[in-house]
């Protein structure tokens, strides 16, 4: 039966696809963000569903080349560029070569496929339509997430997502962190969704779904979740009027945690094991130290092993290797310095590009929000993001892309108003 | 059980939003063919 709906999602894509390159991308985002792969197991099982849908988006370019426009910011376009190919570079002089080529591999894809995704995407409509197909794509794991949660608990080490395993978003304070960076995305969709008109303003239907990424934030039992949830508050809350606007909605999340979290989550929230996190950041630190320029390649946390005792007493026994935790000690560790500074300037150029709209005057309310759910997003990547390893999955490169196109598209309409 | 239904639900969305695209998509072109028509 599964087989049977992915079959149906993927010819949907397909189909149109070849000839319209934003469809044909649109189909790769949700093959990356769903992984649809590691979920079949009769007709569909072994076949290269992601491998199909990339071909399919290098054929609608072909075909559709005539619909690409390019962008209105240059600067991030080359940055990604210039992160692709140092990222490769790094590769190729990395210390554990075999490790990370099969990194490679997978994160030049993401970055690759969300350099072409800003091309694709030309009208307002495309532009939803993409957000649409992101938002049911995360929505999968909080809609599978969030009724586990109140119905059991959910606990550390619980599977709330199917198949279980660390496919797709589903590692736990990954998922924590993408279900409250859905919330501003839901924010904007009920207040401004066009292109599927009954849906506009169905205020009960969205506040389900951000109940259910709340639920979901409280039933992984992640301290990522924890702290990119109070951290959105904050970054809504920074006047007085969304303060007032967002009293109902803390009121709501309170309730809900209260409601539906077990005694282990209060517990688990008091725990602390951030001097292990600390350990291998500082090691990080040294590590890179004897190779700033280029780091030391992905995957070059196994590096650390039977070396952290030196930073934490409580490792002197532990032999093993731990991996970062933390999106920048990630790219410090793995790409040095210079990499690091080009993932900062892909993510500090996309955040001013959306408030170089905000701050105008001559913009409508549509644009603007727009601009502000997809920096709230991205802040709340930022701030999860420092504690989970996530520099290299889709999600962040997806909000880039999608940032840049609708920069492109609010420049043109501008220019249209005022000529 | 969940875990399908979250499933299906989700696909139902994102077959809906290509279907809806597909369907401005060919509103758009009829309307613009009105618009050359009537120039």
């Amino acid at each position: 039966m599964r087989d049977l709906i992915i079959l149906v999602v993927l010819l949907a894509f397909i189909l149109p696809g070849l000839t319209r390159p934003y469809l044909a991308f649109a189909g790769y985002l949700w093959t990356d963000l769903v992984v649809p792969q590691g979920l079949v197991f009769g007709f569909l099982a072994g076949k290269p569903i992601s491998m199909i849908m990339a071909l399919v988006c290098f054929v609608s370019l072909l075909l559709g080349a005539k619909k690409l426009s390019f962008t209105q910011s240059k600067s991030i376009p080359f940055l990604l560029i210039l992160f692709l190919i140092w990222i490769t570079l790094t590769t190729l002089n990395a210390r554990f070569p075999m490790a990370a080529w099969t990194k490679w591999d997978p994160a030049f894809k993401t970055v690759l496929m969300a350099f072409l995704l800003m091309f694709t995407i030309t009208t307002r409509k495309q532009l939803e339509f993409v957000v649409l197909v992101f938002f049911c794509s995360v929505m999968f794991y909080m809609a599978s997430a969030g009724p586990k949660t109140i119905l059991s608990g959910g606990g550390y080490g619980a599977r709330l997502i199917l198949n279980g395993s660390n496919f797709g978003l589903s590692e736990s304070s990954t998922l924590a962190c993408v279900a409250v960076m859905t919330l501003p995305i839901i924010l904007y969709l009920n207040k401004h969704i066009s292109l599927i008109p009954f849906l506009k303003n169905k205020k009960f239907l969205w506040l389900l779904t951000g109940i259910l990424c709340i639920t979901t934030v409280v039933g992984t039992t992640a301290r990522t979740g924890l702290v990119a949830l109070v951290s959105y508050v904050g970054i809504r809350s920074f006047n007085f009027k969304s303060m007032m606007k967002l009293i109902p909605l803390v009121l709501l999340a309170a309730i809900v945690i209260s409601q539906v979290a077990p005694q282990s989550w209060f517990d688990r929230m008091g725990k602390t094991t951030a001097s292990q996190r600390v350990a291998v950041w500082k090691w990080t630190i040294d590590y890179v130290a004897e190779k700033p320029v280029m780091g030391g390649g992905f995957q070059s946390y196994l590096d650390n092993g039977g070396k952290l005792g030196l930073y934490d007493q409580e490792l002197v026994d532990f032999k093993g290797v731990r991996a970062f935790h933390s999106i920048y000690f990630e790219v410090l560790g793995e790409h040095g310095y210079v990499g690091l500074l080009i993932f900062l300037g892909l993510i500090f150029t996309t955040i001013r590009l959306n408030h170089s709209l905000i701050k105008r005057t001559d913009i409508d309310e549509r644009t603007k929000d727009f601009c502000m759910s997809m920096n709230h997003a991205i802040y709340i990547f930022c701030i999860g993001g420092a504690f989970i390893g996530v520099a290299f999955k889709p999600i962040i490169y997806q909000l880039i892309a999608i940032s840049v196109a609708h920069h492109t598209i609010a420049c043109r309409e501008l220019r249209e108003e005022s000529s | 059980m969940i875990d399908n239904l979250a499933f299906l639900l989700s696909n139902v969305g994102i077959v809906l939003s290509i279907y809806f695209m597909l369907r401005s998509e060919k509103t758009e072109k009829q309307q613009n063919t009105k618009n050359n028509r009537r120039a």
